[in-house]
């Protein structure tokens, strides 16, 4: 009897096309989201770097802790500046903390933020302390934020499949993995930059190179996914946002062939930590771009489902 | 007390497209206008919904035959109708937002608290509609807010107070379902077979609160045939999430712990 009521005529054509069909909105989020991507999701894996390393033998790998825990503080510390930068209100952002939400991925992301930050500074600050009870609280904060660490670089994933944007959407299952492997790559090759030990080279050297490999499979798992599902054009296959992504193929495949050099040379090393940052930002604003044709693509209308 | 749930039928086939819905809405809620454009689209320079448009009437000349809305000569029709937010019972836009701005009120509509919004900007990616956005000049997000203040003093809310043909009804939701049924019922009697109801039992979004009788398809008015609360897939991205998240933390925690046995054993 309901079925009556409420099923569509099927036959009548779709002639709408002389129209410019506008069905959803586009993302309004400016330059400093997507570097905010890129530098939560290297700051996240950096503090899960230093937890590891710390857990290994805190010792060993001292080099490897401080610096990747005093690059993450730094990141975060931009990131959320890049963060209130984006809103709408930036005198609000406290309001982020006013509720605490598990369906927003950006209310639990505010906290995983607000909580990160301040234990990955402390344990940045007691890294070289002399201290035992600050070298203590030092290492009970890197803990923490190695542990916090790892959702916080891949939240931003989570943030983007949970819309109503097709392409991000449908994408939902493989951003996080690509964002927290593009990220750890990223840490990998930053804390290589200063000068370690030979253990704590070799950890990383291997790290560097398995995460850009899953970087790199995560990423052609996505493109095939679009291609299969949505055929050769559209987002992330044309237009600006397929030119920004082919470059972040490209310098992440660039990033990989690095890894094969022997990290001899200082400037070797600061090449590779290059690729990787505009590689990264290259993925970052990909995916924004990809978002707002999405949102204007009439091709994309019917996606919105299940996919 | 048990409060009654709010919301509007917007019966499109006694649509006449006069604007005075727009009109209201925008001198009510003192919405500043939308730029005068000229789109070159039908009789339409509104376009969309936006963040100072909360009603806006669609044009739509089809080249096809529908019943009762044919005029002139040939195979056209002219379709016509009020859009409006759909306050959803399961609501995209109130589900992503991060400082709880977003509420459902007493009369299970969902409205944006101005003095919270901080103008993050993800309820705009969540509306599976495209109704919400962020106005430039004050950074906020905006919506119909069902003229709450307006409902709050017992009266009708602006747009469904001035339509002159009863195309926007307004009242409690389960009293409009059954007049909604009665309609499309009786446009089928007279031979409108075209005639059902959109948004009603909606799975994605557990049914609207401002439901629609539509006489062609829903892309057609440029609404979604599957609309869903982008929240109700997130469970696999989370998943997802920490799967990877606990490969990560093994891989590294296996890599420092091999170099350091490496070496001690050198």
């Amino acid at each position: 009897m309901t079925e009556d009521f409420l099923s569509a005529p099927p036959e009548s054509p779709l002639v709408i096309s002389e129209r410019s069909v506008t069905v959803l909105k586009q993302p309004v989020w400016i330059w400093s989201v997507p570097v905010y991507f890129y530098l939560g999701s290297t700051a996240g894996t950096a503090a899960a770097l230093a937890f590891a390393a710390q857990t290994a033998d805190a010792y060993r790998f001292r080099n490897v802790i401080s610096k990747a825990r005093g690059i993450s503080a730094g990141s975060l510390l931009l990131g959320s500046v890049l963060l209130i930068h984006d809103l709408g209100r930036p005198s609000r952002f406290l309001n982020m903390l006013r509720v605490f939400k598990l369906s927003s991925p950006m209310s639990v992301g505010s906290w995983l933020l607000a909580t990160t930050t301040p234990l990955v500074m402390l344990a940045a600050a007691f890294s070289n302390t002399s201290s035992r009870v600050l070298h203590r609280i030092g290492s009970l904060s890197g803990a923490g934020s190695g542990v916090l660490g790892l959702p916080l670089a891949g939240y931003t994933g989570v943030l983007l499949g949970t819309t109503a944007v097709p392409v991000w959407k449908s994408s939902r299952t493989l951003l996080p993995p690509l964002f927290l492997s593009s990220g750890a790559a990223s840490a990998a090759e930053l804390i290589q930059i200063s000068s370690l030990n030979i253990s704590e080279l070799k950890a990383l050297a291997r790290l560097g190179v398995f995460f850009r490999s899953a970087e790199l499979i995560t990423m052609l798992l996505l493109s095939r996914k679009l291609r299969k599902n949505r055929g050769s054009s559209g987002p992330l296959r044309s237009g600006a946002s397929g030119k920004l992504w082919k470059a972040a193929v490209g310098l992440a495949l660039g990033g990989l062939w690095f890894h094969s050099w022997k990290p001899t040379s200082r400037r070797m090393r600061i090449l590779k930590v290059v690729t990787g940052i505009v590689g990264g930002l290259s993925l970052r604003f990909a995916l924004l771009e990809a978002g707002k044709e999405s949102a204007r693509n009439p091709g994309e209308f019917e996606s919105q489902g299940k996919s | 007390m048990e409060q009654e749930r709010l919301g509007f039928f917007t019966d499109t086939s006694l649509c006449i497209g006069c604007k005075a819905c727009e009109v209201a809405c925008k001198q009510w809620n003192q919405l500043p206008d939308d730029g005068m454009i000229f789109s070159a689209n039908s009789y339409d320079n509104t376009v969309e919904l936006s963040a100072t448009t909360w009603r806006h009437v669609t044009f739509i000349e089809r080249p096809v035959a529908i019943s009762g809305q044919q005029s002139g000569l040939g195979e056209f029709s002219w379709l016509l109708m009020s859009d409006v937010c759909k306050h959803c019972r399961t609501a995209g836009c109130l589900e992503a937002c991060p400082t709880g701005s977003i509420i459902r009120t007493e009369f299970d509509s969902v409205y944006v608290q101005p003095d919270i919004c901080n103008g993050c900007g993800y309820c705009i990616v969540a509306c599976p509609f495209g109704v919400i956005d962020r106005r430039s000049d004050d950074g906020r997000a905006w919506k119909c807010t069902l003229c709450y203040d307006r409902l709050r003093a017992d009266m009708t809310p602006a747009c469904a107070q001035v339509c002159p043909t009863e195309s926007i009804q307004f009242g409690e939701i389960d009293a409009l379902l059954a007049r909604a049924r009665r309609r499309v019922a009786e446009l089928h009697d007279r031979g409108v077979k075209e005639a059902y109801l959109y948004g009603v039992e909606q799975e994605g979004t557990d049914g609207l609160n401002a439901f629609f009788l539509l006489l062609d398809r829903p892309e057609v008015y440029q609404l979604p045939s599957n609309p869903r609360a982008p929240q109700k897939e997130s469970a696999s991205a989370w998943k997802s999430l920490f799967i990877a998240a606990a490969v990560l933390g093994a891989t590294a925690l296996a890599a420092f712990n091999s170099a350091s046995r490496e070496e001690g054993h050198d």
